[in-house]
Formats: structure tokens, sequence, C-alpha cells
């Protein structure tokens, strides 16, 4: 561990822009405050070699275990590393560096109360965010989760589905440890169940850039409507689980949690 | 179909769908393999409530006794639930063997690692030996 913040990139065939991006975190002057992980989930394409050219650090799934479980591979990576914040982001190209020194600040940032966000979620719907145009049909899931979270959790998030997040240490601590992080789906679900056990989410504009190659997770038809109906689900388990007190409390003091001061 | 059967099978639907949302609340089935289970439920909670179904299947299929299409759709779901298994249990046996493999092939790296380990410790181990 170099700096005490991580940059967790996911990535599945995504030859023909990872190395785009990375040079783009090189321009932003990224790697001189935060250290880069890629999670490589068993890609079959040239990402790993492009990832030993660029000298660029990975984790090397042995088969494709999917988007969540590459980003609790990158939570357990941080655990062990000693970070205090990880900023996970796509690594095709979709989430702007430019991003990252905001979400970063934020999560260092004290509110008036003298609270920190414990999750930042860098949002397509804001005011100042810069976005390329959503297709209908997944505007259209992204009110609908939006308006089940407000629903489970009386909170009001404008981009559920964003990939682009920050998490400071008791959050990714928590979600690195065994059942508490849904390594399937983790999308709408995962907001709502750190929503009720009182983590503090906040959301800021972010810039978002259409993807220029490679294949998106949802794609067709039948799979993402069959995902809406698991996230659903998945959303309502993790409401009754938080109403049965079956959720696993966090072991470190949430809600702008003093843990800087601590160390 | 008389009333009391009508009840029996809404009551079980509604029962094994109870269960079955049970189970993926406590984790102990995920919720896609959980999606797989909950449709049928409500295929029996529909039949329970509307029997006209089964008449109408049989119709379309030409079935002398309705039960038939019942019983027909239910062995061809439980099949097609069954094919749904075997192939997680396939791949799953697959991974372990990787999993298997790949832990034997770094358990080899870290004794390699061990002993290199420990041979550039014993130099500075002989001069400490040396000097006293």
């Amino acid at each position: 561990m170099k700096h005490d913040l991580l940059i967790i990139m996911p990535a599945y065939n995504e030859e023909a822009s990872i190395g785009k991006f990375l040079d783009s975190l090189k321009e932003f002057g990224i790697m001189e405050y935060a250290d880069i992980i890629v999670i490589n989930d068993a890609s079959a394409d040239h990402t790993t070699e492009i990832l030993k050219l660029l000298n660029i650090n990975f984790v090397n799934h042995p088969y494709n275990l999917g988007y969540g479980a590459a980003l609790q591979t990158g939570y357990k990576y941080a655990v062990t590393g000693g970070y205090r914040y990880i900023i996970q982001m796509d690594s095709d190209g979709q989430h702007d560096a430019c991003n990252i020194p905001k979400i970063y600040d934020c999560l260092r940032q004290k509110d008036a109360a003298g609270k920190r966000p414990d999750l930042v979620i860098g949002s397509r719907f804001l005011k100042e965010s810069q976005s390329f145009p959503i297709p209908f049909a997944k505007k259209v899931a992204i009110r609908f989760f939006r308006r089940v979270i407000k629903i489970a959790s009386h909170q009001d998030i404008t981009d559920p589905t964003s990939g682009l997040q920050g998490l400071n240490r008791p959050v990714f601590e928590y979600y690195a440890h065994f059942g508490n992080f849904d390594n399937n789906y983790p999308d709408a679900n995962m907001l709502v169940q750190m929503s009720l056990l009182g983590y503090q989410i906040k959301e800021i504009p972010a810039v978002m850039h259409k993807r220029t190659a490679g294949k998106s997770m949802h794609f067709g038809i039948i799979e993402p409507l069959l995902y809406m109906c698991i996230m659903l689900f998945s959303t309502y388990n993790v409401f009754v689980r938080s109403k049965w007190k079956l959720l696993q409390q966090p072991i470190n003091d949430k809600g702008g949690n003093n843990f800087d001061e601590k160390k | 179909m008389t009333l009391a059967l009508q009840l029996i099978i809404i009551a079980l639907g509604i029962f094994l769908l109870i269960v079955i949302m049970n189970a993926a609340v406590h984790r102990k089935i995920s919720e896609s393999h959980a999606l797989l289970w909950i449709v049928p439920c409500f295929l029996i909670i529909i039949g329970g409530i509307f029997p006209q179904v089964t008449y109408f299947l049989s119709d379309i299929f030409h079935t002398e006794y309705p039960p038939a299409v019942v019983f027909a759709l239910a062995i061809i779901i439980s099949y097609l639930i069954l094919f749904q298994c075997f192939k997680s249990l396939s791949v799953l046996a697959m991974k372990n063997k990787e999993l298997a493999s790949q832990t034997a092939l770094l358990a080899e790296r870290v004794r390699v690692l061990e002993k290199t380990v420990q041979k550039l410790q014993e130099p500075s181990g002989h001069e400490e030996n040396k000097t006293t």
C-alpha cells in the first residue's frame, strides 16, 4: 500500500478500452495519490497481456465469477492492504477519470454535522452531471428502482444503477465479509441494505461517456427483464432481512465514522 | 373440482411459496434459483383459483382426461428444473476441479518461495555464528 485510496476496476474482455482508460488515469495524475487494482475476471482476450505491459497491479480470477464477485475480490484486497478509501469504476472508459478526485474529496469532507459520507455515488442525473443519452428502457428501469429504494429505505437516489462509487473503510470492510455483499447482482439491493443499516449515502454529479467497445452486462430483452425480476426480489429479501434482524450488524461505527481519527 | 380440493391446492401453493421465499431470505437459495421454483408455485395457485384453465388446456390439446394436461405440465416443469440443477452441478464440479488444481499450484509456488527465502537467510545466519 502506497496511498490510502485504492481504485478498483473489474475487467472482463476489455482489451479494446482498458489501455486507453489507464492512460487517462495517468494523464489526470491519479496514480500520484491512489493505487490501482484491476480485477481481471478471467478475460478470454488480451486484457491480461495489456495489464502486464502497462505494469498495472491486477488479480486474475481462475474463471469468470461475475461483476459482483470481482468487486468483492477488490474489497478483500483493500481490507488486507489497509486502505482507507476505495473508488470502484468500470474499466471500459464509461466513467471519466475526472470523477475520481471529486469522489475522493467528497469521501473525506465533513458535512455541517461533522459527518462524512460512507458511500458516494457518481450520478448521471444530477444538475451538473454530464452523460450520454440513455435508452428509454434503461431510464424506465432506473426510475423504477429509484422508486423501490425510496419505498424501502426512504432515501432518494437518482442513479441507483451507477457503478461509479466511492466507499470508506467501514463499508468495504462490511462488504468484504462473507454473506454481506450480493456477489451475483450488487445494485439497488445493496444500496437499500446499506441505507437500512444506517450508512450515509451521498450522490455527486458525475461525468460519464458512452461505451465505445466491448459488450454491456445487460443486453438483449430477456436478460434485462430477468435481471429486473431478480433485483426486485433481492431488494425485497434485503428489506425482510433488515426487518427480521437477519443482516449482520456493522463492526465499525458508521454514519460519518471517525475511523480516520482513530488511526 | 370440489371446493375443498381447490382450497387444498391454493393452500399448498401458498405454503410452497412461503417456504421458498423464506429460504431466499435466509440465503439458503439464490434469488435466481428461487425464481425457478416461485414460477411453478404461482402456476399451482392459479390452477387452484381457476380450475377451468385445466379444461381449457385439455380442449386445446384434445385430451380426454383433463388432469393429464396438469401431469404433463408438472413433468415438463420438473424436468426443466432438474436439467437446470444438473447443469449447475456440472459447472460447479468443473470449477471445483479448477480451484483445486490452482490451489495445488499456488501451494507449490509458496513452497519454492519459502525455500528461496530460507536459502537467502542462511548465509547471514552463518556470519552471525562466525562472529559469535
